[in-house]
């Protein structure tokens, strides 16, 4: 049984405490949360039933319903760069990669930052998830997932032209000695 | 000066004046100095995707180079640099911050990857940082450009009775960049060192007259820059170039902090000038502090409404957003400034006769 309990109160407004939605967000006749919650359980592209926690306002006790939860869509990418990773406020740069191109985003880092996706290059996928209550409400979450751990890292050497090779060694030859 | 050509063809020449003219760039910054006989000085440069700027090589043409400066080794500030290096016949100098070009060669050829289907993307970001920098570094060897390393206790220059002083970075914050870089490259869990700490922060010097200009400096930059802006006796300046796009990094907050608008002329008598064609910038709350105690001048400003689809991923997170391309506030701001420190806006309308910061509410 998974417990989720950072995951919005089902059927309340999506602005409480969650955040707005943005226009990007599916229309009327769904209620729809942005949680943004990173502790969903694993989900494959199928559709599956799992339980779902919901709370109330102020009461910690959770309340179990039977939900269904479907992965909408499943996006992938790579962190640019993280900006102000001090700050509640700080962004991520990241590329996505769709249709063999890349679409630059900026994120609120908050949410990959708790997935572990907090290196330059670090690979992710992004679901969207879908998840239908019994009284038919649908809440749409985002779950981020690292698909290479910050310790997977390698070096990798660029092949570079030709005519940067020259470039490079004649660089070199320029530049050998220190300039002060 | 090596390659110098001694035709100018300026309107300013003899004009006994200092010009400044910074030029709407996209992502980045592009700043043209033209000294009072005439001869200029690039600092940065940046091509702009509305096409606003003149092509950077009609700007330099027929005209002598004094110098041309790299701030620090990030393509937005230098990507245009490349053609004035291959071609321009008179290029005095190659101004820069990079002393162990050695190390950052080796470097921009490593990259750190992880393994995913995605990872050749992430080589093609990375490959066009590397031919970058090998291009413009490249130019700079084939035709034996002299070569300046600029640091904050380099002795001033002087071109045309304009003295040029660096006050950031200081020799221990550019040894420490590069000590961080050659570990980096050693270990791979390393992160390696933010490239704007190397930003040149120049201060030019025209009688009375003074231009701040900020590069991408941080606030640890800044923190020394001031001690050192304030060692040289050097008058509050007259015209600010923001450092780092409005950035909140560059700006300290705190209180009886000293910032880069500590070193301007107070109560909007310093102009300031904004690059920030990026939706990220500026942050509004260093917006409104630049606004507060200048009369600020944007070229761009990511706060404005943008064009292009905001979302075209449809992505239903608060605050997700695509980068697009920002809108021009300013193609181009310009002043010419005399030996009295008097300042003549020749191009450019302010943020308060903006009606682009009007219609959003992001005047102060």
């Amino acid at each position: 049984m998974t417990t989720v309990t950072d995951f919005p109160l089902s059927g309340e407004p999506a602005t409480s405490g969650h955040g707005l939605l943005t226009d990007a967000a599916p229309q009327s006749g769904t209620v729809v949360f942005n949680s943004g919650s990173t502790t969903l359980p694993d989900l494959d592209d199928t559709q599956q039933s799992v339980k779902l926690g919901t709370a109330r306002k102020g009461d910690r006790n959770i309340l179990r319903s039977h939900s269904t939860r479907r992965t909408k869509r499943r996006l992938r990418g790579f962190l640019i760069e993280l900006q102000n990773p001090e700050s509640k406020n700080s962004q991520a740069r990241v590329a996505f990669v769709e249709d063999g191109e890349m679409i630059l985003y900026d994120l609120p880092a908050e949410q990959l930052v708790r997935a572990e996706i907090t290196e330059p290059n670090q690979p992710f996928q992004m679901d969207e998830v879908e998840i239908e209550e019994e009284d038919g409400a649908i809440v749409f979450g985002y779950r981020f997932k690292a698909l290479a751990k910050p310790s997977e890292a390698y070096m990798e050497t660029l092949q570079i032209d030709e005519e940067r090779k020259q470039k490079r060694d004649l660089i070199f030859r320029e530049f050998a000695n220190s300039q002060d | 000066m090596k390659n110098a050509n001694k035709k100018e063809t300026s309107s300013s020449e003899n004009s006994q004046t200092l010009k400044i003219d910074f030029y709407e760039s996209g992502i980045g910054d592009t700043t043209i100095v033209t000294f009072p006989s005439g001869g200029i000085a690039i600092v940065d440069a940046h091509p702009s995707q509305h096409d606003h700027r003149p092509d950077i090589r009609k700007i330099a043409e027929g005209r002598t180079i004094h110098f041309v400066c790299l701030t620090h080794p990030h393509a937005d500030h230098g990507a245009d640099l490349i053609p004035l290096l291959e071609e321009h016949p008179a290029v005095g100098e190659f101004w820069s911050t990079l002393h162990d070009v050695p190390s950052l060669l080796y470097g921009i050829q490593e990259m750190r990857n992880f393994p995913s289907p995605v990872k050749e993307f992430a080589s093609q970001l990375n490959h066009v940082w590397a031919n970058f920098f090998l291009d413009l570094l490249g130019a700079v060897a084939k035709r034996k450009i002299p070569r300046h390393l600029l640091r904050s206790d380099q002795r001033k220059k002087t071109i045309d009775g304009v003295d040029i002083h660096c006050i950031a970075p200081d020799e221990s914050i550019q040894n420490s960049y590069f000590d961080s870089y050659r570990q980096s490259l050693k270990d791979s869990n390393r992160k390696f060192p933010d490239p704007n700490s190397l930003s040149a922060v120049l201060v030019l010097r025209f009688g009375e007259s003074v231009v701040l200009l900020g590069a991408d400096a941080l606030r640890k930059n800044w923190d020394s820059a001031v001690i050192n802006y304030r060692g040289r006796n050097l008058p509050n300046a007259h015209v600010l170039k923001v450092p780092h796009h409005g950035a909140k990094n560059t700006f300290n907050f705190g209180h009886n902090a000293q910032t880069y608008l500590d070193l301007c002329l107070p109560n909007k008598q310093s102009k300031a000038v904004l690059f920030a064609g990026d939706s990220k910038h500026p942050a509004v709350d260093v917006y409104s502090k630049v606004c507060e105690y200048s009369e600020l001048y944007c070229l761009s400003n990511g706060t404005r409404r943008q064009v292009g689809d905001s979302n075209p991923l449809r992505i239903g997170i608060l605050g997700a957003q695509a980068v697009r391309t920002v809108p021009t506030c300013n193609p181009a701001v310009s002043f010419e400034l005399d030996r009295n420190g008097n300042v003549n806006v020749l191009s450019g309308r302010n943020c308060e006769a903006c009606p682009l910061a009007e219609l959003h509410g992001t005047t102060s």
